[in-house]
């Protein structure tokens, strides 16, 4: 274990509870305001918080990033068709 | 030369295997409960021969009552129950289990230079749970009201009628044996998941040195690409699964609408659609006969790479049509819902879309024949059922097009011309692959030939059988027959109905056809002709290890130096190069 | 040449080598998992925005819930996730009783997330929602809250489950930086999904 890898470790403990502080402050924004595209943009910014910090994509490959990020734009692209045909259901 | 290597690496392998004392020899952990892929693609291969027993015994059944309506005991009821239980048997528990799962398990780590999966004891674990999968789906037969009869795609109204509760009952089919349905294929859906990722992990991590993305040999390409498209696409069923238990079970209405009547009952749903569920029935359907026709497709370039003693034609373009069939694959799933009610909006960048697909297609399509471009074919089984299989691609295809096209498929739906179409492409493609790959890979797996002679009668019974059977349905759908009937009485449709009893009859010539083949593959592993380790001279690495397999598949790992096909162009035909020959 | 032959198999599962993605296969098989969750759970928001857009008369939701007492649950479960990510990092540094104790503060994070959630729930019946009646308004926005969070419900519950398994793991050195890494990786898309689920049921 190197100073260096230490020092690394020492750094990710920080960005962590930095992570964690602004996900804490995003939902309390979130719970007062209510405009969609900016509840929405704040739900987006959550996940990527989430996903680059506490599941690391941030060190990861660019391949494994856009595998995940394919998976995500599939099920978005699942909402975006189904919901033209929202308001032509039989109800 | 690098037969002769073959062979004294196979009889080293002989000896070592004989010695071979530090694996659990008892009978139960290493032929039943065995983690070995070799094992379990085997197993995978036998439950989908019995499954088929049962899936094509259906099919000849209500052919009958087809050709010759009255002459096959049974009720209206009874007929969609078995039209609905061939199309799941055949297309989740037959052609899934012996092309996905069981040839892809055997070929996958041995054709990568792995000593088996990365974790064998998952994909144990998921051969284990398609068992009583498939003992549920048979199972459900024989409850009260029978077996599934909502289709195989389960489309509600009829499949969430379940007479549960308040929920009203649709037919008796939509009962229990709805339920144990869904149960079955939910248990279906964990193991081919399970599967998925063992087979994307080991493609990924667990190759041999050397053997880079670009000279995996086409079939672990198309297992691979077919994975992908498994993981992000099963995942909308299960969500579908899930939500029409609970309309079934708990009375919500996710896909019941208000006012529903049945038979005379109002029922109590308010403000569901169906159209929600094939919506996302259809993102998984779709993809899911890319992940059968693909891996098929991937066999016969391997096949006809052997064969004609050419390396495939254009490999680096078919991987990217691959690719790109793979993208399209996830986004047309519209295309099956022209009539649905959906927004015609959707279904003009729907039809554009699929059409789009057939540009890749082609290529695939063009490179499988030119890859026999002056070829010296030797004309084995295995090679017959891969040309068939181009043959299949072609004719499927062009009837794609013809139902790609909104217009036009507004005519065509729910036709046998629809049936017609899809049996060639998810029946006849991927049997013929599926075939040629259980005659190339036998000796791999038993150490045996398959006698030759019955193959090719399996393979003429078969071939002549199903392409008339299916191509003739085309021209029932042109005029007029609807898929699902019990009985017709309209009078457009007598023209279409007079060619019923030949269907029939070429219906029972291709499932004769699999009675030799059923025989050579057993008597094969007991009685054929001994195999050497490499018989086909093909020079992908599974060719390079001894037959039969050692446990862990090689001494040492293979180290790749070369393209997958390593077969001489020009004069000297017969001169092959092994993949892991040293430069 | 016998003991080569079985150490080489032993070895099968071990020989992995990073790599398209630069992970171990064990990595890559649960993000590729977890790929196939989150499209799943997608599947579920579609499903319920598509209900959303059709449906008349969709509830009024401060009616229905206490937002504070959903951003203390939303408070639980960032907390149990930034609790994981330094159990990970503790692990990977090799220290193994700050990687047990971060691991279990997490699990008694998620037992405290499913209470409340249990007690959310309890609310609801209590006051006369069920799969398929919601005195608020539209049915369907109960039959999808109730399936929808039950479901993510079920995934929390079991990864409290893989969460004990793991922190006992980690305590006996059985359970690597990459065993708790694993688990780590499962509990914040746990927490990632809630992070949907809070702004689609809640707020949007």
């Amino acid at each position: 274990m190197s100073d260096t890898h230490a020092a690394h470790v020492e750094a990710s403990y920080r960005s962590y509870w930095i992570a964690w502080a602004i996900l804490l402050v995003l939902t309390l924004v979130m719970i007062s305001i209510s405009t969609k595209a900016f509840l929405i943009g704040g739900i987006l910014l959550k996940s990527v918080i989430i996903g680059a910090w506490f599941m690391h994509l941030k060190h990861e490959r660019a391949i494994l990033i856009w595998s995940v990020v394919a998976g995500i734009l599939f099920a978005g692209f699942l909402f975006l068709v189904i919901h033209f045909d929202a308001g032509t259901s039989l109800l | 030369m690098a037969i002769a290597q073959a062979v004294e690496t196979g009889k080293a392998g002989h000896q070592a295997h004989g010695r071979d004392h530090g694996h659990p020899a008892g009978f139960i952990r290493k032929y039943i409960f065995s983690t070995d892929h070799k094992v379990i693609g085997v197993q995978y291969l036998l439950m989908a021969m019995l499954m088929s027993v049962v899936g094509l015994g259906l099919s000849l059944w209500f052919r009958v009552q087809l050709a010759w309506p009255g002459k096959a005991a049974m009720t209206p009821e009874q007929y969609v129950a078995i039209v609905t239980m061939h199309g799941t048997i055949m297309i989740f528990f037959v052609v899934s289990l012996a092309l996905s799962s069981g040839l892809g398990n055997f070929s996958i780590p041995l054709q990568v230079g792995a000593r088996d999966m990365a974790y064998p004891f998952l994909n144990m674990l998921s051969f284990w749970i398609i068992v009583p999968a498939s003992a549920i789906m048979i199972l459900s037969f024989f409850v009260e009201g029978g077996a599934a009869a909502g289709g195989w795609t389960a489309y509600p109204p009829l499949s969430a009628l379940s007479g549960f509760g308040k929920v009203p009952r649709g037919s008796p089919g939509s009962g229990m044996g709805q339920t144990l349905w869904l149960l079955a294929m939910a248990l279906f859906i964990v193991s081919f998941t399970m599967g998925g990722l063992n087979y994307v992990a080991t493609i990924l991590n667990l190759r041999a040195r050397g053997m880079s993305l670009m000279r995996m040999p086409l079939t672990v390409w198309t297992y691979f690409v077919a994975a992908l498209l498994g993981l992000l696409s099963f995942p909308a069923l299960t969500a579908a699964a899930i939500m029409l238990l609970l309309d079934r079970h708990l009375g919500t209405s996710f896909f019941l609408p208000s006012g529903l009547v049945v038979s005379g009952q109002q029922a109590a749903n308010v403000g569901g659609t169906p159209l929600l569920f094939q919506h996302l029935f259809w993102f998984l359907g779709h993809p899911e006969v890319y992940v059968l026709v693909l891996p098929a497709i991937g066999i016969a370039f391997d096949v006809i790479a052997a064969f004609s003693r050419r390396p495939p034609h254009g490999y680096k373009t078919s991987v990217w049509a691959l690719l790109i069939i793979a993208f399209l694959g996830m986004i047309v799933w519209g295309h099956h819902m022209f009539t649905s009610g959906m927004n015609p909006f959707l279904g003009k960048y729907f039809s554009i879309a699929t059409l789009l697909i057939t540009a890749p297609f082609a290529v695939l399509g063009v490179n499988l024949l030119a890859s026999l471009w002056r070829a010296r074919i030797r004309f084995t089984t295995s090679m017959l059922f891969a040309l068939g299989l181009i043959s299949a691609v072609g004719t499927g295809g062009i009837g794609g097009l013809f139902l790609a096209t909104a217009t036009a498929d507004l005519h065509f739906h729910d036709t046998y011309f629809v049936v017609g179409h899809f049996h060639l492409m998810i029946g006849v493609v991927t049997m013929t692959g599926t075939f040629a790959g259980i005659y190339y890979w036998f000796p791999k797996m038993f150490g045996r030939h398959m006698n030759e002679t019955l193959g090719k009668l399996h393979f003429w019974g078969t071939f002549i059988g199903a392409f008339a059977l299916f191509v003739i349905q085309h021209f029932q759908g042109f005029g007029g027959m609807t898929r699902r009937y019990f009985e017709y009485s309209a009078d457009y449709v007598q023209p279409a109905l007079a060619l019923n009893p030949a269907v029939t009859w070429f219906a029972f010539l291709a499932v004769g056809a699999q009675i030799p083949f059923f025989f050579n593959f057993f008597w094969s592993m007991f009685k054929g002709k001994k195999a050497e380790a490499n018989p086909w001279e093909a020079t992908t690495l599974e060719w390079t290890t001894a037959t039969p397999v050692p446990h862990g598949n090689w001494e040492r790992l293979p180290v790749v130096s070369g393209k997958p096909y390593g077969y001489a162009e020009g004069a000297n035909g017969d001169a092959h190069r092994m993949q892991n020959a040293e430069a | 040449m016998n003991s080569t032959a079985v150490t080489g198999h032993e070895a099968a599962t071990h020989e992995s080598e990073p790599g398209f993605y630069g992970t171990s296969w064990q990595k890559l098989m649960m993000w590729w998992f977890i790929i196939g969750d989150a499209i799943l759970f997608g599947s579920f928001l579609a499903a319920y925005g598509f209900s959303r857009i059709s449906a008349v008369n969709w509830p009024d939701r401060t009616q229905m819930f206490s937002l504070n007492f959903i951003t203390v649950m939303t408070f639980t479960l960032i907390t149990s996730s930034a609790t994981m990510a330094t159990a990970v990092a503790a692990s990977r540094r090799g220290d193994r009783k700050a990687a047990f104790n971060f691991t279990m503060a997490t699990a008694v994070g998620g037992l405290a997330f499913l209470g409340m959630q249990a007690y959310e729930w309890y609310h609801l019946i209590h006051n006369g929602a069920r799969m398929d009646t919601n005195p608020w308004g539209a049915p369907a926005f109960g039959a999808y809250f109730f399936a929808i969070t039950g479901f993510h419900g079920s995934h929390v519950a079991s990864g409290v489950l893989i969460l004990l398994i793991t922190a006992w793991n980690a305590k006996r050195g059985k359970s690597g930086p990459e065993g708790v890494e694993l688990t780590g990786l499962y509990w914040h898309f746990v927490d990632l999904v809630w992070v949907f689920v809070f702004g689609c049921f809640y707020l949007i």
